[in-house]
């Protein structure tokens, strides 16, 4: 119990690791390449990433929660496609972004219902439910992928704010940011999924209805994947079945980066911010300097090694010079 | 409670080949040559890959664990065999096993002692050796492809080898495989401490389970089989480049959590591992062979994967209060 | 930590070396070639044109392949090789749609923006190098279907993806060549194996059962017809059920020679990426790339010197030409 009360204050201190090692690529990737903090590539950091980070948000309280979601790229391209379809047969573009926002969100609920009331488990059920939602998407569209949409929305997915290196989308992800933030760290609601991630047995017993909530975090980050599914459609210009693929990954390995525990119990919003932004810049840079995409992904992969196991080496450090100091002591 | 677990395992296992008989029996009803002989050898060598792979990752499954580099690890293992038998162009099938073998060990061992070792999360762990072993098929391969022409022809007769007119060289290997393991995890203290520590892994350590140990071996077992599957692969397509099968970890995984292996840890057997391949290839399979719409046919694929996964969680569950209810009885 | 750190520089080390420096007076052509997938074989072999032609104009060539084969991935390699001041980029897009908005956007900060293998919609660039016509293609494609299933029967079509836009359209072409002028075929079904050895040989095996009368299996893919032709020649089918469609000769040798009844076709690739070079030169040099233009493809082209622009499907596009059609009589004279 001591080891473990230890163990999150040390995964809680590597939230604040990770923004220092944000903060350090960055001066790096600034002080190497020129046109690294340009307002241009920190534009396409932002852009680049919008969906990773939406979708993260919310799979943010799954992970916590010790579930998880792999059909979330699937749910972006089902309700991208639910986008296009219903934009191409006359629905005012409004509409059909409603009916994309409902499309994710109904996808998220019926993961949810899968797992908490049919007592599926998520990791395997939405396996299934990832082929099941681009099938649909495949279904639906065919070969026609649309392309034609408003300027207007295809401006907020595109274009920045001004001349700056604000994308359009950047106030609704930060709106977005800050609602998640405060409903994870400053609510009941953010406690209780942190209790449920801690032990759902406990929680159980102190009066938390885990069904329930888990059914409610589920529904949110199918909403959010429809939020992303849109910002998709626009920044890409197109609403077709094989949008996002292997998102899914992408979205995990953020969050992971970001401090949260895949055990659950254990993560801030914050982290993951950051966590998909040092992703996020991390490529960035590599694109720059032109490393060859071949050696990113294992650059990828180092991180995200360095993520899980720097924290353990540093407490299994600090346990060594205790018991040194002890013996010298003694 | 032996007797308890065993009967509930086995009635899984039942469960799930009625299952699968069903959809063979449905799909052959339509398309009546899907259960002819070639079709039979269709399904079985279709499944090899998936199937030696679902075997190798049911020991981690049930402790508690998951390997998703294994795809990257295929990749990995095809290629760089492909590429020793270009260069030795005398080599013949067992050389290509023991390279296979060796690579596979190697990131099996690599992923062992980051698990096992260092004790950090498994899903993080070989995510990140699934990016770090693809990118190193990525970088040694330079892009470049082998293909039919270059690969030993002893191997590739032996892919093409079948015993009875059903039974294929690869599916015989699996058979062999999923034997030797299921009775080393039935009748071994090594395979029984695996459900203890994946039952509950804080008091597998606290009795004093070898919990490092099992873990590791555990974790070098699943890279033996995918450095194997790495063969498998060559021998079915005879071909390779460096994206060979990326992205299938996730078809693996679910072949295993279909076959009854719990991913909460504790129960499950490679017997139903294999089954759940056998299923999932048989909906693919079936779903070619039935001729559905292309399009909406990976739509049905992942609706019938549900279902399934529904259906053994139904089973699953009755035969649970079933067996319950009997020892109730027999206490009262 | 410190690994990261290390690895990172000696990243930066490598690319220092990587830079060279340019030859020519005036602009200094900077190529960026973006292939589909960078991983694989048919684009290392179009980079091995695009390097001759580079080499022999002194230009500056990087070859930026994706490791996915995405819109999303190929979007952040424009952006970077904007940024990183290339002048050209030569793209083979993974989505007619998805890659347009990058391409503008590239195109308004005045990099001259060339496709080659796979478009995009006419907005996003300045001209399309095609391998070949796709009605050539369409007719190449009929014309071995027929000759392999002995002028009648019935054909299957054995796809990558569903919207694949090159493939659908030389399908359609395909079977617009049959209805004319080989009645006696009949096309019975489309499968599509996603461009992947699994899902094509499943669906292969799907094919024959379902359709045990078939006689021909047309795959307009690199990765379908190698995954037929393997599982064709080693079941019952062999001899009887022919493999025909696109495929890298090296790729299809094997099953050409053993008696499975195979054929396959496919253009030069190598020369494809040297063409896509000199047209692109043109280009940035304000060339004409209207229709009927006339465009130097540089001295190594092993087609013509110079090149017409025509109109394709989506715009105006210069075509390579025919593809060679691979036999067991043939084959072996090639290697790629």
């Amino acid at each position: 119990m001591f080891a473990n009360l230890k163990l999150s204050s040390i995964r809680r201190s590597w939230d604040t690791a990770i923004i220092l090692l944000l903060a350090l690529v960055l001066i790096f990737a600034s002080a190497t390449t020129g046109t690294f903090l340009t307002s241009t590539n920190i534009f396409y950091i932002f852009s680049n990433t919008s969906e990773i980070m939406i979708i993260a948000f919310a799979m943010t309280f799954l992970i916590i929660l010790g579930e998880i979601d792999l059909s979330v790229a699937s749910i972006l391209a089902l309700s991208s496609s639910m986008l296009g379809y219903s934009y191409v047969r006359g629905v005012p573009i409004w509409g059909a972004i409603l009916i994309c926002l409902a499309t994710g969100t109904i996808c998220g609920f019926i993961n949810g219902y899968l797992v908490t009331k049919l007592g599926l488990g998520s990791l395997a059920v939405t396996i299934g439910a990832l082929a099941l939602y681009r099938g649909i998407a495949n279904g639906l569209l065919g070969e026609n992928t649309v392309n034609e949409f408003p300027s207007a929305a295809t401006d907020f997915g595109l274009k920045s704010i001004g001349s700056t290196f604000m994308p359009r989308t950047l106030p609704l992800i930060l709106l977005f940011g800050i609602f998640f933030a405060l409903l994870l760290h400053r609510t009941p609601f953010g406690r209780r999924t942190l209790a449920i991630g801690q032990s759902p047995e406990a929680a159980k017993f102190a009066g938390v209805d885990v069904v329930k909530h888990k059914l409610i975090v589920f529904t949110f980050t199918g909403f959010m994947s429809g939020v992303a599914g849109m910002v998709y459609t626009f920044r890409f210009s197109t609403a077709q079945a094989d949008n996002g693929v292997g998102l899914e990954l992408l979205v995990i390995s953020a969050i992971l980066l970001g401090g949260v525990s895949i055990f659950g119990g254990i993560g801030t919003i914050w982290g993951v911010v950051a966590g998909v932004l040092l992703a996020g810049s991390v490529e960035s840079w590599l694109t720059l300097q032109e490393i060859e995409a071949k050696w990113r992904t294992i650059v990828t992969g180092i991180l995200l090694l360095i993520s899980v196991a720097a924290p353990v080496l540093v407490q299994k450090s600090k346990a060594r010079r205790e018991r040194m100091a002890l013996k010298k002591s003694g | 409670m032996n007797l308890f677990s065993k009967l509930k395992i086995s009635s899984r296992e039942a469960s799930l080949a009625v299952i699968l008989f069903i959809t063979i029996g449905v799909t052959g009803l339509i398309n009546p040559r899907f259960l002819t002989g070639d079709g039979t050898k269709d399904l079985l060598t279709s499944t090899s890959v998936v199937a030696i792979l679902a075997i190798g990752i049911t020991p981690i499954v049930v402790m508690r664990h998951i390997d998703i580099s294994i795809a990257s690890t295929v990749g990995l293992s095809a290629w760089v065999i492909a590429d020793f038998c270009k260069k030795n162009p005398d080599f013949i099938w067992w050389q290509c096993f023991v390279i296979g073998a060796i690579i596979g060990l190697a990131v099996g061992v690599l992923n062992g002692l980051l698990v096992a070792g260092l004790r950090l999360p498994s899903l993080v762990v070989t995510l990140g050796t699934l990016y770090i072993v693809r990118g190193a098929v990525y970088v040694v391969s330079n892009s470049i492809d082998y293909n039919a022409q270059e690969m030993p022809p002893s191997l590739l007769a032996l892919g093409q080898k079948v015993y009875f007119g059903i039974l294929p060289f690869t599916f015989l290997l699996v058979i062999i495989a999923v034997l030797a393991t299921a009775f080393f995890m039935k009748y071994t203290k090594s395979g029984r401490d695996a459900y203890a520590i994946g039952s509950n892994p804080p008091a597998a350590d606290l009795v004093g389970l070898k919990v490092f140990r099992r873990t590791f071996l555990a974790f070098v077992f699943s890279g033996f089989m995918a450095g194997v599957a790495g063969v498998f692969y060559l021998m079915r397509f005879a071909q390779v480049d460096s994206t060979a099968f990326y992205g299938q970890e996730l078809a693996v995984v679910a072949a295993v959590v279909i076959g009854g292996v719990t991913i909460m840890g504790g129960s499950g057997t490679v017997v139903g591992a294999v089954i759940g391949a056998l299923l999932v290839q048989t909906i693919q399979g079936g779903l070619a062979a039935l001729g559905v719409d292309a399009f909406w046919k990976p739509a049905i694929n992942g609706l019938l994967l549900i279902i399934a996964i529904f259906a053994d969680r139904r089973i699953a569950v009755s035969s649970e209060k079933r067996l319950l209810a009997q020892r109730i009885r027999e206490r009262v | 930590m410190k690994k990261v750190l290390s690895v990172l520089a000696a990243a930066v080390l490598l690319a220092g070396c990587s830079s060279s420096s340019d030859g020519d007076s005036g602009e200094a052509l900077k190529i960026a070639h973006i292939p589909k997938l960078g991983t694989i074989g048919y684009f290392q072999a179009a980079d091995k044109g695009v390097q001759r032609a580079c080499a022999e104009l002194g230009a500056e060539c990087a070859y930026k392949g994706p490791t996915e084969i995405t819109a999303a991935a190929q979007v952040k390699e424009i952006q970077a090789a904007v940024q990183a001041g290339y002048n050209v980029l030569i793209v083979a897009a993974n989505d007619k749609d998805a890659l347009v908005p990058a391409l503008k956007d590239a195109m308004a900060k005045g990099v001259t923006v060339v496709t080659y293998d796979s478009d995009v919609a006419q907005d996003g660039r300045s001209v399309f190098v095609n391998q070949a016509s796709s009605e050539g293609i369409g007719q190449a494609l009929a014309k071995s279907a027929s000759d392999l299933a002995g002028g009648a029967g019935d054909i299957a079509i054995l796809s990558t993806t569903p919207d694949a836009t090159n493939q659908n359209v030389w399908i359609d072409f395909m079977k617009k060549e049959l209805a004319a002028n080989y009645p006696n075929i009949k096309v019975v079904a489309t499968a599509y194996g996603l461009d992947k050895p699994e899902e094509s040989t499943t669906e292969t095996q799907g094919l024959i059962q379902k359709y045990p009368k078939i006689k021909a299996i047309v795959a307009p893919t690199s990765v379908g017809i190698v995954a037929a032709a393997k599982y064709v020649s080693g079941s019952a089918s062999k001899g009887k059920v022919a493999v025909t469609g696109l495929g890298l000769p090296n790729d299809m040798k094997t099953y050409i020679k053993d008696g499975s009844n195979a054929q396959a076709s496919l253009w030069d690739v190598e020369n494809f990426g040297y063409v896509s070079v000199y047209v692109a030169k043109h280009v940035r040099g304000g060339g004409d790339v209207a229709v009927g233009a006339k465009v130097p493809s540089g001295p190594g082209d092993k087609g013509d010197a110079e090149r017409t622009v025509t109109a394709g499907a989506v715009g105006n596009e210069i075509i390579l030409g025919p593809a060679t059609v691979f036999t067991k009589d043939n084959v072996d004279e090639y290697d790629f």
